[in-house]
């Protein structure tokens, strides 16, 4: 029975390319929308996740998230350094600022960093050291604001950038994760920092903890000692990402974006079987008085839907991941942009369940039709 | 005697409006194996509610239908449809094939409906072909036949479960008179050779020659029942409207 319906159904290769191309675009959209916006969201907090020997973040209590810090008195690095518990603290300052390479003038992010213990650095390097930043005036600058700012350009160190007027020298590529703001990202030691931005305070104080697997305790330690907000980094990760679920319209965009893919697969993949069904209610009807049972006819249904499906989301999940190997590299907006598993799966089960709804509402008609009719021409 | 066919005052209405029109009013009726039965009347008499009754395709208002021994009339509709699998080959006015399916794959649907292996079912189709002369269009879709070809594969069809009971809802009416006239030889020789109870639902007089039985309905009951093969035409025991 199963060959009979992929036969019937291949027979009309018309419709077939419509629900295909139905399926397929819906899987694009949704797939490609929900991966971007769950990456987007994995970068608001990328930051966090990725600095070097960091256990604790301390910050303001009204701080609300990474992109936000409060200014922090330099001397909470004592304080929070004389918790038990705490190895090390030492300041992370953020602060937005304005760069030019002669060529061309935008915002950067200022980072300035504690030199010797380099906490809160980036992990990945491509080119210079860390150790560097001890020199007066030098940064290092993450490769995508490299390029931004030298476009076109192979790597170069010792080349100059006026940082909110005063001449930095470059001592390193950085390779951080994308931030959830795209901007150069300038990396100083905290007292190049403060010459570039006197009024700069530290936004957070980093700490690393004895026992990383106390560093929840530690945390709780800090604060109740310094009366200011300390995180574990996972907890402040959420913190971040939970900030722009819940203050942006990123969420909504997406999720309006995401539902239209869902409604127009639907749709598509609905008025295409409905069509399909129609069309072919006479043979399923002469199938019933041969004496098919509604579960026959059911499951041929179920087998053409899911034939659908696997092809539409087939072909729709590989213009995604496409996307997902082509862009990232050649879009500096999109590095580090992939297609999550938990998307593929999801995406997979919205797919089926709008091919097997639209084929099972269809073919109720067939169901209820009384094999009588098909005697009465 | 055991009849194939037994129906004891059938009755079938159904709504029309706000009220009920009757399309059967009591039809009583004994079909044999054996016999090439057909039922003839104007439009509208109810001859295919009867058929579509007698098939288990419709469930009556009223009455008694025994079809080899069993009740049909106290079946749920999934008994019925297990019956219709198992006893029952329709062939019909416009033939019904499916056009994605080749003749033999066509014909074969009864048997894959019924749950034996395509491929089985095929070769068992393959074999009906033959028999039917047709072994040579078993691989052509049905835009590629004409219309003749295309009702004998809906015989094969009807014929290759091996159902005792063969339904035909006007088998000719598509057919030019010698296309007709060879469908009904084949379904005379089918009722004749094994021993199946054939009952056409007709109005075409060309074909009421190939009859054993004609039976005459009218505003939903028999008129009038003739036995052809004994009696050369004369009326037998006519069953009238009171």
């Amino acid at each position: 029975m199963l060959s009979i319906a992929l036969k019937i159904l291949w027979a009309d290769a018309g419709k077939s390319a419509a629900m295909v191309l139905g399926v397929a675009f819906s899987t694009l959209l949704m797939a490609q929308q929900a991966a971007i916006f769950v990456c987007l969201m994995a970068n608001s907090a990328s930051h966090i996740a990725a600095a070097q020997d960091v256990d604790i973040w301390v910050a303001d209590m009204r701080a609300d998230y990474f992109d936000d810090p409060g200014a922090l008195p330099e001397a909470l690095v004592e304080r929070v350094k004389s918790v038990p518990g705490v190895a090390a603290a030492a300041p992370y300052m953020r602060s937005s600022v304005v760069i030019d390479s002669t060529t061309m003038v935008e915002q950067g992010i200022l980072i300035g960093l504690d030199p010797y213990s380099l906490m809160g650095a980036p992990q990945k390097l491509v080119a210079g050291s860390f150790r560097s930043l001890r020199a007066s005036d030098a940064f290092i600058v993450d490769r995508r604001g490299y390029n931004d700012i030298w476009p076109g350009d192979d790597i170069e160190l010792g080349r100059r950038l006026e940082v909110d007027g005063r001449l930095l020298h470059l001592v390193g590529i950085a390779d951080p994760p994308s931030p959830f703001i795209s901007m150069p990202l300038i990396y100083t030691s905290t007292e190049t920092a403060k010459l570039i931005r006197p009024s700069i305070a530290p936004g957070f104080i980093l700490a690393r903890a004895n026992d990383p697997a106390a560093a929840a305790d530690v945390a709780a330690a800090i604060a109740e000692r310094t009366g200011y907000g300390a995180f574990e980094k996972e907890a402040f990760s959420e913190i971040t990402i939970d900030y722009y679920l819940t203050n942006t319209g990123i969420p909504i965009n997406f999720a309006i974006t995401i539902t239209l893919g869902f409604i127009v697969g639907t749709a598509i993949v609905a008025q295409t079987f409905y069509l399909f069904v129609s069309e072919n209610l006479r043979y399923l009807a002469v199938f019933k008085a041969m004496g098919a049972k509604a579960g026959q006819l059911i499951s041929m249904t179920a087998a053409q839907c899911i034939v659908i499906a696997a092809i539409g989301f087939s072909l729709g999940i590989a213009g995604a991941a496409w996307f997902f190997e082509t862009v990232p590299d050649k879009v500096a907006a999109f590095k580090g942009f992939y297609l999550p598993s938990g998307v593929f799966l999801k995406t997979a089960l919205a797919v089926f369940a709008i091919s097997l709804a639209s084929g099972l509402l269809s073919i109720q008609r067939a169901v209820r039709y009384a094999p009588a009719r098909v005697l009465q021409g | 005697m055991d009849y194939a066919v037994e129906c004891r005052d059938i009755q079938m209405r159904f709504r029309e409006g706000e009220g009920w029109r009757n399309v059967l009013r009591g039809v009583n009726l004994q079909i044999r194996s054996g016999e090439l039965t057909i039922i003839a009347g104007p439009s509208g008499c109810g001859k295919t509610t009867l058929l579509s009754i007698l098939g288990g395709a419709l469930a009556h208002t009223g009455g008694t239908l025994d079809v080899f021994g069993r009740r049909l009339s106290s079946m749920r509709p999934s008994q019925m449809a297990g019956f219709r699998r198992r006893h029952i080959g329709f062939i019909f006015q416009h033939y019904h094939l499916v056009p994605a399916l080749t003749a033999v794959e066509n014909a074969a649907m009864p048997l894959i409906i019924a749950g034996t292996p395509a491929a089985k079912a095929c070769a068992a189709a393959r074999r009906e072909f033959e028999r039917l002369d047709i072994g040579h269009i078993a691989d052509r879709l049905p835009k590629r036949l004409s219309g003749g070809q295309q009702q004998r594969v809906a015989i094969a069809r009807a014929l290759v479960h091996r159902p005792e009971l063969i339904l035909c809802d006007e088998p000719t009416a598509a057919l030019d008179s010698r296309a007709g006239e060879t469908v009904m030889e084949i379904l005379k020789e089918i009722a004749a050779q094994e021993s199946r109870a054939v009952i056409v639902v007709t109005h075409d007089q060309r074909v009421f020659s190939f009859a054993d039985r004609l039976i005459e309905l009218e505003d939903g009951l028999v008129i009038a029942d003739h036995n052809l093969t004994r009696n050369k035409g004369a009326d037998s025991a006519g069953q009238r409207a009171a």
